[in-house]
């Protein structure tokens, strides 16, 4: 009986101790049905959290981790855009600057090896140095992001609440940032609606997939609709003279090679290709069949076979890039600041 | 719960022990990098340097990160301690507690180990924020050396050495290795024992010319050249018993 009695004044201490270092709730990510597993390393040591992931949104809608005070990570990452910047070959920067590269779509994030055009980057958690520092992007220094944010009376709760600490450091708030976009998972469009049964695809929409699977799929593969390598596609050499991959391996076998991006919501994220320099889906296609540049030693083996559509192949298979428009995911409120 | 308690209570007791255990048989031992250059301490800014290649220059910034120690095969206890970047304008010692007893040998690597490359974010040493990082490639920059020079022929006679790479052969770090005599390395608990190494920006120099390559930003082959030299520039100066 006694001992009973410790144990519940004991149990009690612990509970009441507990309440001041109320443990985050869990945020797991959910893996749709046929995919494969997301990349373990990218959250081993960040696993994602409710509270975490709303720090991470919050962090990417606010403009004063820039500069300026006006550029935050959703102005170039719009949400109805798949979080690309819509209608923009580049996007803007501090001072009225350019970037030299389109702004890259993000979804599905949890399942990449590399990140950018050029793969430079390694984790999802230190991706964001990249625009926080750019000057042609957010154009800050780490030390003032840590400064504001510490300053700024609504963060430190915040930070407590997901990580524990009131103490800001720049590891902390890019975790956070990693498990807002790490958590942007687009796995509802016509396609997977297709593929789970619950839909079937229109006539025109079943001779673009096929076209789709003889033409695309080994780069754009299923069901991520990339393979995540790096290849050239016959693009030239663009004005900012950027040779992509071979910049971060040193290598000219890499030369003018940039990352499969996915097709995902690929109908509300134009422009296209790594500089943007092509606006419409069916400006893709034709370069494909009509476009490529062929003397380039790096040219992807696979594009060295001549690709033919007819005018009529080309609208099906444009039907068919359609159904990969994820609508839900585009508009849901979770994921934006609407709700606010 | 209930039923782990009595174990919880038994482990922290057993804790306990073992920290009093250890603090008696453990002893300071601290670490002091002496970065030289024409065998003076060096000043930033206001001294003028010559390289064995007839060069002068002035020193702006020093910086370089030392990791992964061993003590005659063994780790440092605290994983933290593990990471220190040597900073001429702010630190060149750092002090962690070992185990008390006779080493013979000390290992490091003047760099960072490709795990913590590829880790995500890191904080204390490793943080972004020491300016020791690269956004557009991965990477830290793990001896960084700005200066001036009148033979450079950049913007303003910049030096910019920002020798970093872990991957696709880019790798720069480099094992480094000190010996010690017999019982030259004593810890004991009643005294700090300080570990004085030269960094002798000297040996630096070894096939490389302000001249000819002022700045170094990317991991190419010419960081290559330079982190050959890193070896050659580390040696023990001296073992200092300092009493408690």
């Amino acid at each position: 009986m006694r001992i009973k009695a410790l144990y519940i004044v004991l149990i009690t201490l612990f509970v009441s101790a507990g309440a001041g270092t109320m443990k985050p709730t869990p945020k797991p990510l959910k893996v749709p049905k046929g995919w494969p597993a997301p990349n373990k390393r990218l959250f081993a040591k960040n696993p994602i959290t409710e509270e975490g992931f709303e720090l991470g949104k919050k962090l990417f809608h606010d403009g004063n981790l820039s500069q300026d005070g006006f550029v935050s990570c959703a102005s170039c990452h719009q949400q109805f855009a798949g979080f690309a910047t819509f209608d923009h070959d580049v996007s803007h920067g501090v001072n009225n600057s350019f970037t030299t590269r389109n702004a890259a779509t993000l979804f599905n994030l949890a399942w990449m090896e590399d990140f950018h055009w050029d793969g430079g980057v390694n984790h999802i958690e230190i991706q964001a140095l990249s625009p926080l520092t750019a000057p042609n992007e957010m154009g800050e220094e780490i030390e003032n992001v840590i400064a504001k944010l510490s300053a700024d009376e609504s963060y430190p709760p915040l930070f407590k609440k997901a990580f524990g600490t009131e103490k800001i450091t720049s590891k902390l708030m890019l975790r956070a940032l990693a498990q807002y976009t790490g958590s942007l998972v687009s796995a509802n469009s016509k396609y997977d609606q297709v593929m789970r049964g619950e839909k079937s695809f229109t006539k025109v929409e079943q001779r673009g997939y096929e076209l789709f699977k003889a033409n695309c799929e080994t780069c754009h593969k299923e069901p991520l609709f990339t393979d995540f390598s790096y290849r050239n596609n016959g693009l030239p050499l663009n004005r900012f003279k950027d040779v992509g991959r071979m910049a971060i391996t040193g290598n000219p076998a890499d030369s003018l090679k940039f990352k499969v991006p996915s097709l995902r919501n690929v109908q509300v994220s134009y422009p296209y290709m790594h500089d943007g320099r092509i606006f419409s889906v069916p400006q893709v296609i034709d370069h494909y069949t009509s476009g490529i540049v062929r003397d380039q030693p790096t040219l992807d083996p696979i594009l060295q076979k001549e690709m033919h559509f007819t005018q009529r192949e080309k609208y099906e298979i444009m039907y068919f890039l359609n159904t990969l428009t994820d609508s839900t995911f585009l508009k849901n409120p979770e994921f934006g600041l609407t709700n606010h | 719960m209930v039923k782990n308690l009595p174990f919880l209570f038994l482990t922290i007791v057993l804790s306990l022990m073992c920290v009093s255990l250890s603090a008696q048989t453990s002893g300071k031992l601290r670490f002091t990098f002496v970065n030289t250059a024409n065998n003076k301490p060096i000043v930033l800014n206001d001294s003028t340097y010559t390289t064995p290649n007839g060069e002068v220059y002035t020193i702006k910034k020093l910086r370089y990160y030392t990791s992964n120690f061993q003590i005659a095969g063994n780790t440092f206890p605290n994983d933290a301690d593990n990471y220190q970047l040597i900073d001429q304008s702010k630190k060149t010692s750092f002090e962690i507690q070992v185990k008390a007893g006779v080493y013979k040998e000390l290992t490091f690597l003047l760099g960072i180990d490709s795990t913590r490359h590829v880790s995500g974010a890191q904080d204390g040493a490793l943080d972004p924020m020491n300016d020791m990082f690269w956004t557009w490639s991965t990477g830290y920059v793990v001896f960084k050396l700005d200066g001036e020079s009148p033979v450079s022929t950049s913007d303003r006679n910049r030096i910019e050495h920002h020798i970093g790479g872990y991957r696709f052969n880019q790798n720069v770090s480099k094992p480094i290795t000190i010996s010690f005599k017999e019982n030259e390395l004593n810890i004991s608990a009643d005294r700090t024992t300080e570990i004085e190494i030269e960094m002798n920006l000297d040996a630096y120099w070894n096939n490389l010319t302000i001249a000819e390559n002022p700045v170094i930003t990317v991991p190419n082959a010419t960081a290559q050249l330079a982190a050959a030299n890193f070896t050659a520039m580390f040696r023990l100066i001296k073992i200092n018993q300092i009493e408690n």
